[in-house]
């Protein structure tokens, strides 16, 4: 309520201070918040409801903290809120929280702006205590201390999703599957099957055709990079089968690349699976009228001994400032991992708790009874998510590399086998730039 | 104040004439008004171009990592225009890419968007029903082109849910990939596949591109020529008619060259903002959420210079100063091309 | 039409009815081409997400969802309504700082003479061919150092300078090479014997400029107006560079509030855009003639 009446009357100076030059000029902000609060510029790139219920969160905390005034600020989206960040960087004004994404986190970390939380994490005071520190997903907490960075931890998600395999019950009891494939090499014929039994159905539509194609190699247990953690790995083998098998599925017309909303193709009835976050829940409850929908672990690889999908989602970190200002940052991002933050952010997100003890929490065990799929999504997909491999490339292998190589050969200028050697040639050269 | 009127009858009288001009013309006075413009434009424009040739002597990340001279001036001469590809067989490189992709749509909307507006400007001229009301109706888009409206053209050229496939389909013609396709529109209508896609022309993409600048940019072209056309004299036109010239004889070998000047502004203002197109490639091509494909897709065909400048400032590690070597580049292009255009302008426009 | 015809019959009625006729035709179908993606928004506007992402595409929306509007308009903190204060208040200030300060420059280089006035006049027009994407950091290291504002100290640092502002979103646009081109293009076109006859009166170059120049040159100043505002309407990425505060915010910048993670409400994403256009449109409305008479008394024609 305070939030809204001082924003009022914000409005109202603001409005009056084009009347005068000189109050129009010094309009700035409340960056200097009143009193002896410290300000706390808590950056993400959420939009829409998500963007509200931050704003619910920085008002909690800032009842509990009154030293603090924390403002969540929506910079836009990644692209827009990554070219805030490097501004800032420059031209100074980082900041005390962000949130970004894990190839930025990899980024910021290698230009040493942001700072270590691991001094943070286990100061007695500031600090989890160890059975917080238990209660996190390991491969959550852990997403970002990591060897690159000389072991030390640069961030950590409040929540985070994953990809997760979606399909239309309909369309697959018409084909005459009780459950959908549950390994890559299954799945051809499943979707031939699917087509077959659904005329004007398409099978399969992708709008990001690099990204797909590294989280299936994940899921065939091969990530991009090799264990030194430098060497690319589209020269193993199962990065040939992969796209050959894509190669077969796109000239049968069961696979196609697509601008469109998935979500909204998916609900329309057009295509029968999709692979998509796993908290594309929500849109799938308010869009897909005419038929059932279920949602689980991606396939997998024939001889895959772990079960493998990959991470989504932004995690919290704290740029490099001045000492009250980092530890006004640690306690906001330590504090959004907190059970009264996650009542409220769950049930707002649909994204899965980095923690494990919070079904307890009244807000969130409605939440799960609500939505028996989002249930099932974090019992079979969660612990089982992890993040391709940490890269300064990662952005071009994914975003440049590899969707051209893979247009190339789905048009038909490279083989399958060509267009591995080429997404091999060109993402070493890549990592070698990036290094 | 005095009417204008007043003051100039008087001005014929002025004995002092010569004097006074001499005032007017005397130093540093003149400097005085240019001042206020100047700072803004020397901390604003001029600094950071400054700034930007500095940058591009380093090894840059988010900051400063590496003095490396004219390092980025070399990778940029060599391997991007021309390089080797993984089999070893030399493909040319993403700079010269970008370059081909500017130029293809450069030479491609510039032009439409000025003959379109001649024509139309024409027609209006000529005398229409409703002219004002068509006017109106041509020059919205110029008002009004933002990133809101580059929505509604993305959502009406989906390849999947998009209302000109359906128009297509209509009329028998087959659904198309649009801002999808790399495949170069030459290609797509008349087969060539002996030609090599860099020399056949924009891809589908681009076209889609290309039809939103057009469509963004005529209705500014139509109000300069209108203006342009006001100062020629009925008469002309009449005495044409009398002759016997027709009306396309009388546009294309009397009004045409009579507007030159108008068109000579037009093609350099239209060819620098042109090379600098940025935001409808950004807003089209550009596919947001986690690891997506970044403006410029597919397979770089709509990678236009100041897009490749903006991946690699952005998206790319380490690569800052090459993007602002990239960028001096642009500068410089534009620049000579520029002189150019006035060298061989001022030679050919037919002046009034 | 031919030679022949025109002997025959009077010079003027065929060639005076056929063109016109064909031409109206022409531009009226050329009219709706252009006008069409306003429609297709309009109608999209009132649609459900079923219906703007079905195929073939749903051309009239099943009903009036007026409330589409009303969560376009309800969904920005603050409601759109503080986003259109904001760009208000910048566009117009900006928009009239910029015609104050490109109208200076381009006396000067249009009635005033002066030493290196020719290289100055090259220097602004080369401006125009700055790359923008080069300008970004720059400039918002200069906005964040400037001097003795936002706590700054004298040197540019110690504060945020101008960041989070409306001078931030203002002052770097304030001058356009491509406006002081149009304005001097235009004050060329008044004749010299003007400025004689004011000096009898005693006026100096400054009133003149002020009390002769600027009335004479109505249209052109609106027109730069309009051109200049519509410039700041639009602007999306230099305001999300300079502020952190949704009460700073312009409306372009308020779309970001109807993007879901996944899936857009279509309809209310064009409810949104067609609010933030519509004002920019009715103004130019009600400017139009204004605007067309100052590019013609520009002088473009040549």
């Amino acid at each position: 309520m305070n939030l809204k009446t001082s924003r009022r009357t914000l409005a109202k100076s603001a409005a009056f201070g084009v009347l005068s030059t000189t109050s129009f000029l010094k309009y700035a902000p409340a960056i200097m918040a009143q009193d002896s609060q410290l300000a706390v510029d808590y950056w993400h790139r959420y939009g829409g409801s998500r963007a509200e219920t931050l704003n619910v969160l920085a008002e909690m905390f800032n009842e509990i903290h009154p030293e603090y005034k924390v403002s969540a600020i929506s910079q836009g989206d990644i692209a827009e809120s990554n070219q805030k960040l490097r501004a800032a960087a420059a031209g100074g004004g980082l900041p005390a929280a962000i949130s970004a994404d894990d190839y930025d986190i990899t980024e910021y970390t290698a230009a040493g702006i942001l700072t270590d939380l691991d001094p943070f994490v286990h100061d007695p005071e500031l600090g989890f205590t160890d059975e917080e520190i238990a209660a996190f997903l390991p491969s959550q907490f852990d997403r970002h201390k990591l060897a690159i960075y000389g072991d030390r931890r640069m961030a950590f998600p409040q929540a985070f999703s994953a990809m997760s395999f979606w399909w239309n019950e309909d369309a697959i009891k018409a084909a005459g599957f009780d459950k959908p494939a549950e390994t890559w090499t299954e799945f051809p014929d499943f979707l031939r099957k699917i087509v077959e039994a659904n005329p004007g159905m398409t099978a399969w539509m992708e709008e990001d055709p690099g990204a797909r194609f590294m989280s299936i190699m994940k899921t065939y247990g091969v990530e991009w990079l090799k264990d030194d953690g430098v060497t690319p790995n589209f020269d193993a083998p199962e990065a040939l089968e992969i796209l050959t098998w894509w190669k077969e599925l796109y000239d049968e017309g069961l696979l196609q690349f697509t601008q469109s909303n998935k979500i909204e193709v998916f609900a329309a009835g057009q295509t029968a699976i999709m692979l998509h976050s796993s908290s594309a829940g929500p849109a799938l409850a308010e869009q897909v009228k005419d038929f059932t929908y279920n949602g689980g672990l991606p396939p997998q690889g024939e001889n895959t001994d772990t079960l493998r999908t990959e991470t989504y989602g932004s995690l919290n970190a704290v740029p490099t400032n001045d000492e009250a200002l980092t530890k006004a940052g640690w306690e906001w991002v330590k504090w959004l991992v907190s059970p009264e933050a996650f009542a409220v952010w769950i049930p707002a997100s649909n994204y899965f708790p980095s923690r494990t003890d919070l079904l307890e929490i009244p807000e969130i065990a409605a939440f799960y009874d609500a939505d028996p799929v989002a249930l099932k999504l974090l019992q079979e997909v969660a612990p089982a998510a992890t993040i391709l491999s940490p890269s300064a490339a990662l952005t071009e292998v994914r975003g440049t590399i590899v969707p051209t190589a893979i247009e190339e050969v789905m048009m038909g200028k490279y083989s399958p086998e060509e267009g591995v050697m080429k997404m091999q040639a060109e993402s070493i050269a890549a990592v070698e730039r990036a290094g | 104040m005095e009417s204008p009127q007043r003051i100039k009858s008087r001005a014929r009288l002025s004995p002092e004439r010569l004097v006074k001009e001499s005032q007017r013309t005397s130093g540093w006075g003149g400097m005085l008004y240019i001042i206020p413009a100047f700072i803004i434009l020397i901390v604003f424009e001029v600094w950071p171009l400054l700034f930007g040739a500095w940058i591009s002597l380093w090894k840059w990340n988010i900051g400063p990592i590496e003095f490396i001279g004219l390092q980025n001036y070399k990778t940029m001469f060599g391997d991007g225009f021309v390089t080797r590809d993984f089999k070893g067989d030399l493909v040319i490189g993403e700079v010269l890419n970008s370059l081909l992709v500017t130029v293809n749509y450069v030479i491609i909307a510039v032009p439409s968007s000025i003959l379109i507006g001649f024509v139309i400007a024409y027609m209006l001229f000529r005398g229409s029903r409703g002219e004002g009301v068509l006017r109106t109706m041509y020059f919205l888009p110029y008002i009004t082109a933002s990133v809101a409206v580059t929505m509604v053209f993305a959502w009406m050229f989906d390849a999947h849910v998009g209302v000109v496939n359906a128009l297509l389909e209509s009329i028998g013609i087959s659904p198309q990939k649009w801002l999808l396709e790399p495949t170069p529109a030459l290609k797509l209508l008349f087969g060539l596949s002996w030609l090599p896609d860099w020399a056949a022309g924009p891809s589908q993409a681009l076209v889609v591109i290309i039809i939103y600048s057009v469509w963004a940019s005529t209705g500014f072209n139509i109000v300069i020529y209108l203006s342009g056309l006001s100062g020629i004299s009925k008469e002309v036109l009449e005495a044409a008619k009398l002759d016997g010239a027709g009306e396309w004889q009388v546009m294309t070998t009397i009004i045409w060259p009579l507007i030159s000047p108008t068109t000579f502004f037009l093609l350099i203002t239209s060819t620098i903002a042109a090379f600098q197109v940025f935001s409808p490639v950004f807003a089209l091509t550009r596919k947001s959420g986690t690891g997506a494909a970044s403006a410029g897709a597919p397979l770089d065909t709509t990678l236009t210079i100041t897009v490749f400048i903006y991946r690699y400032f952005y998206e790319r590690s380490n690569a800052v100063g090459y993007a602002a070597a990239v960028s001096m580049l642009l500068f410089g292009i534009l620049l000579v091309l520029t002189l150019v255009q006035f060298k061989v302008g001022s030679r050919r426009v037919h002046y009034q | 039409m031919s030679a022949e015809q025109i002997r025959v019959s009077t010079p003027e009625v065929p060639s005076k009815l056929k063109l016109p006729q064909i031409s109206t035709v022409l531009l009226v179908l050329g009219a709706c081409v252009v006008v069409f993606p306003f429609v297709w928004m309009i109608l999209g506007s009132f649609k459900t997400m079923q219906e703007s992402s079905s195929y073939p595409p749903q051309v009239f929306p099943s009903q009036l969802r007026w409330e589409n509007y009303q969560s376009a308009w309800q969904a920005p903190p603050n409601t759109l309504g503080r986003y259109f204060i904001n760009t208000i208040i910048v566009a117009i200030t900006g928009t009239v700082g910029q015609l104050v300060v490109c109208s200076l420059a381009a006396y000067a280089f249009a009635q005033l003479k002066f030493r290196g006035k020719d290289a100055l006049f090259a220097l602004v027009l080369g401006t125009m061919m700055i790359p923008g994407e080069i300008t970004l950091i720059p400039n918002f290291m200069t906005i964040r150092h400037f001097p003795l504002m936002g706590g700054n100290d004298i040197f540019g640092s110690g504060g945020i300078g101008l960041y989070d502002s409306y001078a931030a979103q203002i002052i770097p646009g304030m001058v356009g090479a491509f406006n002081i081109f149009l304005l001097r293009q235009s004050f060329m076109q008044i004749p010299k014997d003007f400025w004689e006859a004011a000096q009898i009166d005693g006026s100096n170059s400054f009133r003149y400029l002020w009390e002769v120049v600027i009335p004479m040159s109505k249209p052109i100043m609106i027109t730069v107006f309009l051109l200049g505002l519509v410039g700041r309407w639009n602007a999306l990425l230099w305001p999300l560079i300079v502020t952190r505060d949704e009460t700073l915010r312009p409306v372009q910048l308020a779309m970001i509030w109807y993007q879901g993670e996944f899936s857009t409400d279509q309809g209310v994403v064009m409810a949104a855009s067609l609010l933030v256009t519509i004002p920019i449109v009715i103004l130019f409305l009600i400017m139009q003639r204004h605007f067309i008479e100052g590019i013609v008394g520009s002088g473009l024609k040549g």
